[in-house]
């Protein structure tokens, strides 16, 4: 007997055609707050989120036949979710750009691209000190390397233990305590004033 | 959306509209909405089903629309150019008639209008982009959100590109009607980028009058059931290929009369494009009327076994004389890939 | 950072990564740990123990709705009511069911009829080589030599003068190297395929192969 908690779902989606209601919709349900807390922190703005959770649903949707169990059905969907969301940061300076295919398409010459700036999310200008400490906590965040920033957030926002974290970024337990070690100096370094201030603020 | 951004859109999209030449798609950024404005993702899952050509057969509609297709197998590309009209009454029925050349790029164009005509079945089931096998779609190529919108036959569509994930590069730029789910344009391209074909709706009418349409009646087609005994099924053992292009899958087998001949048609697909190896019955009957030793001699008795190939627009044909049998094979492949499906159904 | 520093900071981790630690990582307490020797990690033990507060304190959020309608949206609204067209609509001329039927059933004849003055020039058969080689085997008199040769030299011209017309070197059969069990020919006219293979061809490219 299967062991993973969403095995159950997983089994029904996989008996049937692709279809986006049932067991996928049970999944999506299950999953959606995890997936898209673990792309904003990852992209640290909302609409890079949205795009990274929307991709993890789809890739999942596509690959669901394909996923045997080999690791945990959660690990499997965290490992999309950052790889999503880590692609989507690289892609972050040009994401607003139609493809150049679809401008040369239009007969439109790749020298009348713009690039577009790319934006934050829209901050409340009377945001209370606990907002500005998250918003400095997540620039923070955002400035940690891709593997660094994984961890962290697999570690400390999903609460994810080492052997979790292991197998949703398939390496072994001696990389992922050496990451979370050096993230732990990054941040220290980061945001130790900060949080002097705020702590004795 | 912020105002900054917001401007830079406006911005571009007058430049757009501006650069587009007549009759372009107008390119508009979504305004609204600052999470629609984010540009290129992956589709939803659910745009797949919206795309299958089951979705597209049962949109019922009336619309007029060019067809472009590009050969670039010689020195220069050659481009041929027509209108045609699509009626369907969403149940099954459809009419496809050519209506008039463009350009005068068509050798000849009443002829070629006949055959397009005889043609509606095998134009209405494989030519225009369509989601056909939701699986093996899932499998080898990627439906992406491109974040943009264009105005086609009057219609607010979604843009989305369909490109192979797996083999051939090969990838489908869809204008999508946002309400009925129609693809009202579609753009082909080759991995050099290069435009294979083009059909965009000039004019659509959800609601036509169907009344005095001639609807095209398909041939019947014998199915023949892919999980039993083909050999038994037919009464003879079939070529079936061993080495099949890369994401491609055999999803059926009928018998075809052509004339006085019977064909086994053998239909492969990676989810969105076709590929058909196809055999006559055995004995191979000498051909009444063919040109005895010319080249359009290929089910002559007693050749040896030899195939011509050739590429025709997109794709790429294969037909000769193998084993006794005559055999065709057509599909958006690589010389080699069509030629090593062949050899494998030798061994 | 020594050696020792390092390890101790990673245990310390560890320890609040193991199972009982309970929910989101607590606080170390005091004393635990390797601070009471080393004021150096006693001061990072402090700093990261308010630091993994602040991490784990980060707000839980919801996915938006915009997710579910993004992966599950709304099905299509039905269409929008439109005039409605009057089709001027002809049925299909009585030829037409007459020179279909011709083209599928004698195409070469059939389009011999229409296109008499338009036939393309094809080259020679390139097989016609290998008859007449096989002729000058089987015949091997000197008259038959001569008229071969002169044969073999006028299909050699006629190839060439086609290949040259249509500059397209693929035209020309596979050469020995190619690894199938039949021979490979690369024509240059769609004329060689039978009407149901150009069908299928022409739906799938699209374009209607432009001929010489």
């Amino acid at each position: 007997m299967n062991s993973d908690p969403d095995a159950e779902l997983v089994l029904g989606c996989q008996r049937k055609d692709p279809c986006l209601e049932g067991e996928f919709r049970a999944l999506y349900e299950r999953f959606k707050d995890r997936v898209y807390n673990v792309c904003y922190r990852i992209t640290g703005n909302a609409t890079d989120a949205l795009d990274a959770s929307q991709e993890t649903f789809g890739i999942v949707f596509r690959r669901i036949g394909e996923f045997r169990f080999q690791s945990r059905f959660s690990s499997w969907v965290y490992r999309i979710a950052v790889n999503a969301s880590i692609d989507l940061r690289r892609r972050a300076r040009t994401r607003r750009l139609a493809s150049l295919e679809v401008f040369q398409e239009l007969g439109i010459r790749e020298g009348t691209r713009h690039d577009l700036p790319d934006e934050g999310v829209d901050m409340p200008s009377e945001a209370a000190s606990r907002r500005e400490l998250e918003e400095e906590i997540q620039r923070a965040i955002c400035r940690l390397s891709d593997k660094l920033r994984a961890i962290i957030v697999l570690r400390y926002i999903q609460n994810l233990s080492y052997e979790e974290i292991a197998e949703t970024l398939q390496v072994s337990l001696g990389t992922v305590k050496s990451r979370l070690s050096r993230a732990h100096e990054a941040l220290d370094r980061e945001l130790a004033p900060l949080l002097d201030r705020h702590y004795l603020g | 959306m912020t105002r900054p951004l917001r401007l830079v859109a406006v911005l571009l999209g007058s430049l757009l509209a501006g650069a587009c030449g007549e009759g372009s798609a107008t390119v508009e950024f979504r305004s609204e909405n600052a999470v629609a404005t984010s540009g290129p993702g992956l589709a939803a899952p659910s745009v797949v089903p919206r795309v299958t050509q089951h979705a597209q057969l049962a949109i019922r509609h009336y619309g007029r629309r060019v067809v472009e297709s590009c050969d670039w197998s010689g020195d220069t590309p050659h481009t041929t150019r027509f209108r045609e009209d699509i009626t369907s009454d969403g149940e099954g029925r459809y009419a496809i008639e050519p209506i008039e050349e463009i350009e005068g790029a068509i050798p000849d164009w009443p002829l070629f209008r006949l055959m397009q005509l005889a043609r509606q079945g095998m134009v209405h089931r494989y030519r225009d982009a369509a989601v056909r096998d939701t699986m093996l779609f899932a499998a080898n190529w990627q439906l992406t959100d491109l974040g943009l919108q264009s105005m086609i036959a009057g219609r607010r569509c979604d843009l989305y590109a369909m490109s192979r994930t797996v083999g051939t590069a090969r990838s489908y730029t869809l204008s999508i009607d946002q309400e009925t789910g129609l693809i009202l344009r579609y753009a082909e391209k080759d991995s050099l980028g290069r435009l294979l074909s083009r059909v965009e709706y000039e004019s659509v009418d959800y609601d036509p009058d169907l009344g005095g349409v001639v609807w095209y009646e398909e041939d019947e087609r014998e199915q023949l059931d892919l999980q039993g005994d083909l050999a038994a099924q037919l009464g003879f053992v079939p070529l079936l290929p061993d080495l099949v292009p890369l994401g491609y899958a055999l999803r059926q087998a009928q018998q075809v009369e052509v004339g006085d001949e019977r064909w086994l048609n053998l239909v492969y697909s990676d989810g969105v494009d076709t590929l058909f190896f196809v055999q006559s019955f055995p004995p191979l009957a000498p051909r009444q009327g063919a040109g005895a030793g010319g080249p359009g001699d290929l089910h002559a008795a007693g050749a040896s076994d030899r195939v011509a190939i050739l590429p025709i627009g997109s794709a790429r044909a294969a037909q000769g004389r193998v084993s006794g049998r005559g055999i065709i094979a057509v599909g958006k492949v690589a010389e080699a890939e069509l030629l090593d499906l062949i050899e494998s159904a030798l061994n | 950072m020594p050696h020792d520093c390092r390890e101790s900071r990673r245990r310390w981790l560890e320890r609040l990564a193991a199972p009982g630690a309970g929910g989101f990582p607590a606080p170390p307490a005091p004393g635990e740990g390797v601070g009471d020797t080393c004021p150096a990690c006693a001061a990072w033990e402090r700093r990261n123990g308010r630091l993994v507060r602040a991490l784990a304190s980060l707000s839980r959020l919801s996915a938006p709705p915009a997710l579910a309608e993004r992966v599950f949206p709304a099905a299509p609204a039905p269409a929008a009511i439109r005039a409605i067209r009057a089709l001027d609509r002809l049925s299909a001329p009585a030829v037409l069911d007459r020179l279909v039927t011709e083209e599928l059933a004698a195409p070469a004849a059939a389009r011999s009829e229409r296109f008499v003055g338009n036939l393309p020039r094809l080259a020679a058969p390139f097989r016609l080589e290998g008859r007449v080689r096989g002729r000058l085997v089987a015949a091997g008199r000197p008259l038959r030599w001569a008229a071969a040769i002169a044969l073999l030299a006028a299909a050699g011209v006629l190839a060439w003068a086609g290949l040259a017309r249509r500059g397209t070197p693929d035209a020309r059969p596979g050469s020995a190297f190619e690894r199938y069990s039949f021979v490979v020919e690369r024509p240059a006219s769609a004329d060689v395929l039978d009407p149901f293979a150009r069908a299928l061809a022409e739906t799938l490219g699209g374009s209607p192969r432009r001929e010489g």
